[in-house]
């Protein structure tokens, strides 16, 4: 059977569609000849028109399927035709391949009901019970638990649910379409500005106040950019505009506020005419390094630059933290003080040196940015400019690639970075198949919580393979023999990754399999 | 095995517990979590996953119930039908306890197949629980054993379906109370100006009493706008023409609240302003419009264009009105008359400077109809007041008599004239004769008014007053101006026989002719008292939705499961599907959908 139609359903904001761009390159890859369709909410309408390889876009009003149900009486008929409408599309029969990118439940229940023959991410059945198909979607639904320790950018682990290893690889600039510098060159002239002026785009709004930079700190970057001839132009919705019409008031008319004002086809403009996108982690900022443009990303509260840095080469980022790491994202705003980390004086100093007007930072800067690469499998590095704190990254991210992909017979290079966990990974191993030996019918969700507990303390890729490891095992359906099944699935993959490791850092020692098999 | 002692702790009627005695033991069949599961008759009665799902349970007639009409009661009388292995009896037992944490529980499992009961016993899935558990077999439930009014009976179950009618006919003698439904929206918009208004909110009050949650658009500020609109031109068309545009304006408003308001229903009095139009709008958004029509027909007309707009027409007046309304088209008619608001309508003490104000022998309060102006230009009725603002500048009885002449009584100062006067004279209006009407037939809201203040009056003859009244130990009523004097004389030298009258009235008023009375019997016309959902509910019946699935050949044969004329929601198609096994069709996947996102909204607040 031909796969004719891929489906792919993306529920989520602005910032995940754009950052799902790879994600399309690498269907395109698997499918050529096939019709890309991505069914997203109506808000989000412009920005998917902007993703490249997308053939069709559907949207899928959540509130009109609601409404009708609002209540107890509520017509379930009216609703019955809503949903009825909406699967008919034509887009949407017939779809040989679907893919969830969404993790509620909601969205796992409209994936049942488009009905495709195979099913990728999320996908709820009857009684509530979920399956998660696809090891990078299982692994995404895992960095839930393990946020910390997840070494992937969201670019990346995207890319990779399309099943293509080479995703990263692939070509995936946005698409022009979207894109109108006509009207808003009128808009900025309006405010005696100049379209050749350079300016800078500020983006200070965010989905929540706990992830955002303070105004006042907006302002005094503005009026110092204006000494250096460089305009601010604030933008954001209309939301946004109090903010917006804040900064204005503090920078002494030397930023310009448009929030509420531009469209999405214009927003796109000025972004790809900016010298530079200074914000917090939003749309925005993630539509502006996907245009090329350099970004100053202020990552503060549950804001994560491992997760969402912009990617691309040569961003840069100031991440506020805690001691244990960004906030817990419902957690609320307390006595932190992780804004005041960013400093407006270590902000100005990376934004003058981006638009060139003042010399690259020495070594000793004033305070640690991280700036981000690319390595040759297009997967983003991070580095830190005074501390090493990303150094173990790359390491983690080459065993989760193996762990993950289906190339377990494959060599490839360890480093001894590797080996410190792969002798943890074995210890975890042997520990858990000797407990399924000993007394499989004992082996409940306790008490692989109680292994996780002990095994966290190690390091920070144990931690998140256990998450990885309990979130495999929730999906299963609770009956003994499944349970054992996604159980050995997990351990056969995690010992096949301990293997290689121990036969490569230690290849006179005995395999580990053969002592956890004793 | 089945304990003999727990048979008889648990059923207490001769005829089940032998039948259940003599029942064959079902095999015990598990789930996927190894609890105890069950399938009848190819039915699955609960899951073959995970059954423990339903000791946390909701049960929508919980949910619909309304709570102050029932917390009052010492002991709560539950009936479930058709329980299966029991599950549904913990968690029912747990929210019961919440929601009547004081009271003594009784939950009686009616059920159908003996064999089910007994597995249910061997089992005993259900303890511990607070409430009294007894199991009774359907066809053994008789008036003896029949449960007391006010019993919740719960069919949300997963045996129910399978013998839905057997269980029906079985507590077809109990007289379980109809409930009002708590959740119930409303949206009451009042007329600009003129008698009706207050009606409008001493509805709005009444609905808030009943549990429904109710919000009033008051459009009397408006009435300067029309008045402003009627200034403008003398010319009639010009003038109709601005006053369409107003009413459109206002219908709008009335349209855009109650959708935002997400109303079930919009309760119009008459003159509010609701044009065709905006009624059609209204029923394209399936919210329920109910117009009542608290004039006489005869004299204001404007029913015939717009009473078939409406899902429900209550009148004041019957027969040849009925007759009209139904020769127009007009599906949903009642008679509905009048009634008082004890809020407003209430026996006062009154200090010495009200009843200066206030006071009189005789008084009476209202406008200057032909009839009145006769009347009381004519009649002898002592030290006789008259109140009210809308007189003919000519009538000399307005010009001897009206204490405050051109001035406007709210309700609360009529309230204070009903209580200062010791005969309040009532006469209904009309422009066609010099008297009484002969052929008068609905009640005015004076009546009830004065009534239920404890005020005694005379009040002139009426078709509908006698089935509201009893006449001549209730209300004294006159037939012709001569009575009205005679009858005044007389009541005015026998306070003692005044007061005793008035009591009695006011005694009917509080009890039958309330706004709350009225409004919880236009509830129930409309159909709400009986089931938790819209009236007549068309948009929910299996048949309607089997219409809405258009030519979905597996949409259409899913639904053919269901009874036609079954009303489901959701949740229940959701139970449904719960229940079964196996893949889930695109069919079920739809209706889970459904149900996932109305969650989701429910969550977020979105939605109720």
């Amino acid at each position: 059977m031909s796969d004719s139609r891929v489906v792919t359903v993306n529920l989520t904001r602005a910032g995940d569609l754009l950052q799902a761009r790879f994600f399309f390159a690498g269907l395109r890859k698997r499918y050529p000849n096939s019709e890309l369709v991505l069914v997203t909410l109506p808000g989000f309408r412009e920005t998917a028109q902007l993703l490249p390889h997308v053939d069709t876009i559907v949207t899928f009003d959540v509130d009109a399927l609601v409404a009708p149900l609002r209540s107890a009486g509520g017509s379930t008929s009216t609703a019955l035709v809503t949903a009825r409408d909406f699967l008919a599309d034509q887009h949407l029969s017939h779809a040989s391949i679907l893919h969830n990118m969404s993790h509620t439940p909601q969205a796992a229940m409209l994936c049942a009901a488009i009905s495709a023959r195979d099913v990728y991410g999320l996908l709820q059945g009857r009684s509530g019970l979920r399956a998660c198909r696809g090891r990078w979607y299982q692994y995404l639904l895992s960095t839930i638990r393990s946020r910390s320790a997840n070494p992937f950018n969201l670019v990346e682990i995207f890319a990779r649910c399309s099943g293509d290893d080479s995703a990263l690889q692939m070509p995936a600039e946005l698409k022009f379409e979207v894109c109108n510098e006509h009207t808003v060159r009128a808009k900025l002239e309006k405010h005696g500005l100049v379209w050749q002026q350079p300016f800078i785009v500020m983006i200070p709004g965010a989905s929540a106040g706990n992830r955002q930079w303070p105004a006042g700190a907006f302002a005094t970057m503005a009026r110092a950019l204006s000494q250096n001839g460089v305009r601010s132009l604030i933008v954001g919705g209309t939301g946004d505009a109090g903010l917006g019409s804040e900064i204005e008031k503090q920078s002494g008319g030397a930023a310009v506020s448009l929030c509420g004002m531009t469209t999405f086809a214009e927003l796109h403009a000025l972004l790809r005419q900016a010298k530079l996108a200074l914000g917090n982690d939003t749309g925005p900022l993630h539509l502006a390094a996907a245009v090329g443009t350099p970004c100053v990303g202020l990552y503060i509260g549950p804001a994560d630059a491992k997760d969402t840095a912009p990617y691309g080469v040569g961003h840069h980022i100031f991440q506020a933290n805690r001691v244990d790491g960004p906030c817990d994202y419902r957690e609320q705003c307390g006595s932190c003080d992780c804004k005041e980390q960013i400093k407006v004086s270590s902000v100005l100093e990376i934004a003058l040196q981006v638009l060139g007007l003042a010399p690259k930072a020495s070594d000793r800067a004033s305070a640690e940015t991280v700036t981000t690469h690319l390595d040759s499998s297009g997967y983003l590095e991070l580095r830190a400019s005074t501390s090493g704190r990303f150094a173990g990254q790359a390491a983690q991210r080459e065993l989760w690639r193996f762990i993950l992909s289906d190339i377990g017979s494959a060599s490839r290079h360890v480093s001894s970075q590797d080996s410190k966990y792969g002798d943890e990974l074995a210890r975890f191993a042997r520990r858990v198949l000797t407990q399924v030996q000993t007394d499989p019918t004992q082996l409940r969700p306790s008490l692989i919580d109680t292994l996780i507990l002990e095994l966290t303390r190690a390091n920070p890729f144990v931690q998140s393979f256990a998450a990885y490891l309990k979130l495999r095992l929730d999906l299963a359906p609770k009956h003994p023999l499944y349970y054992l099944a996604a159980l050995n699935e997990t351990l056969s993959i995690l010992i096949r990754a301990a293997r290689a490791e121990v036969e490569t850092v230690q290849p006179q020692g005995q395999p580990i399999v053969a002592r956890a098999s004793a | 095995m089945l304990d003999q002692s727990l048979l008889f702790h648990y059923v207490t009627d001769a005829e089940s517990q032998k039948a259940i005695a003599e029942a064959a033991d079902i095999p015990t069949t598990y789930a996927r979590n190894g609890r105890p599961t069950l399938v009848w008759n190819g039915t699955r009665l609960h899951s073959g996953v995970n059954p423990d799902v339903e000791f946390s349970r909701d049960f929508p007639e919980l949910e619909q119930l309304d709570i102050s009409k029932v917390s009052g009661q010492r002991s709560i009388q539950c009936i479930l039908l058709g329980g299966g292995l029991g599950y549904a009896i913990k968690a029912l037992d747990r929210k019961l306890r919440s929601l009547f944490p004081q009271c003594e529980l009784s939950i009686t499992c009616l059920e159908h197949e003996p064999a089910i009961a007994r597995k249910a016993l061997q089992l005993r899935l259900w303890e511990p629980v607070q409430a009294n558990v007894r199991f009774c077999l359907a066809q053994a439930f008789n008036q003896d054993t029949s449960l007391a009014a006010g019993t919740i009976v719960i069919r949300s179950t997963p045996g129910f379906r399978q013998f839905a009618a057997n269980y029906e006919q079985a507590i077809h003698t109990t007289k379980a109370e109809p409930t009002v439904t708590r959740d119930l929206k409303i949206l009451v918009p009042t007329p600009l100006y003129g008698g009706s208004l207050p009606i409008a909110s001493y509805c709005a009050r009444a609905f808030g009493e009943l549990g429904c949650h109710v919000e009033v658009l008051d459009l009397s500020p408006y009435h300067g706008l029309l008045q402003h609109a009627s200034a403008v031109t003398t010319h009639r068309e010009r003038g109709a023409a601005l006053q369409n545009i107003l009413v459109s304006f206002l219908s709008q408003l009335i349209v855009t609240r109650a959708v935002e308001m997400q109303a079930d229903l919009v309760w119009a009095v008459a003159q509010t302003p609701l044009s065709v139009a905006a009624l059609k709008e209204l029923r394209q958004q399936h919210i329920a419009t109910a117009l009542w029509f608290v004039e006489d027909w005869e004299t204001l007309n404007y029913w015939q264009h717009v009473a078939t707009s409406y899902d429900h027409v209550f009148t004041i007046q019957r027969g040849p009105f009925h007759e009209a309304l139904k020769q127009l088209g007009t599906q949903s008619v009642h008679y509905l008359p009048l009634a008082a608001d004890p809020a407003t309508h209430k026996p006062m003490t009154l200090s010495a400077e009200e009843r200066a104000m206030y006071g009189s022998e005789t008084a009476f309060v209202g406008a200057g109809y032909q009839n009145r102006q006769h009347v009381f230009e004519q009649a002898r009725l002592g030290d006789f007041v008259i109140w009210g603002n809308d007189w003919p500048a000519q009538s000399s009885a307005y010009r001897q008599f009206a204490r405050r002449p051109g001035a406007r009584v709210t309700p609360e100062e009529c309230a204070r004239i009903y209580n200062a006067c010791a005969v309040n004279i009532n006469l209904h209006s009309s422009s066609k004769h010099n008297g009484v009407n002969p052929h008068g037939d609905f009640v005015n809201p004076r009546t009830f008014e004065i009534a239920a203040c404890g005020g005694f009056q005379l009040v002139d003859d009426r078709a509908e007053l006698a089935d509201l009244f009893a006449i001549g130990s209730e209300l004294i009523v006159y037939k012709t101006v001569q009575e009205l004097e005679q009858l005044t004389q007389y009541y005015l030298q026998h306070p003692e026989e005044r007061s005793a009258v008035a009591a009695r009235a006011q005694a009917r008023a509080c009890s039958d002719h309330t706004y709350a009375k009225r409004m919880h019997t236009a509830l129930q016309a409309m159909g709400w008292s009986q089931r938790p959902s819209r009236p007549a509910d068309s948009h929910n019946s299996v048949a309607s939705l089997i219409d809405a699935a258009g030519g979905d050949h597996e949409l259409i044969e899913f639904l053919q499961q269901f009874p036609a004329e079954a009303t489901m929601t959701v949740d229940d198609f959701a139970r449904h599907i719960y229940s079964g096994s196996g893949d889930l069709s695109r069919a079920e996947a739809l209706f889970l959908m459904m149900k996932e996102f109305r969650d989701w909204g429910r969550e977020r607040g979105v939605i109720a």
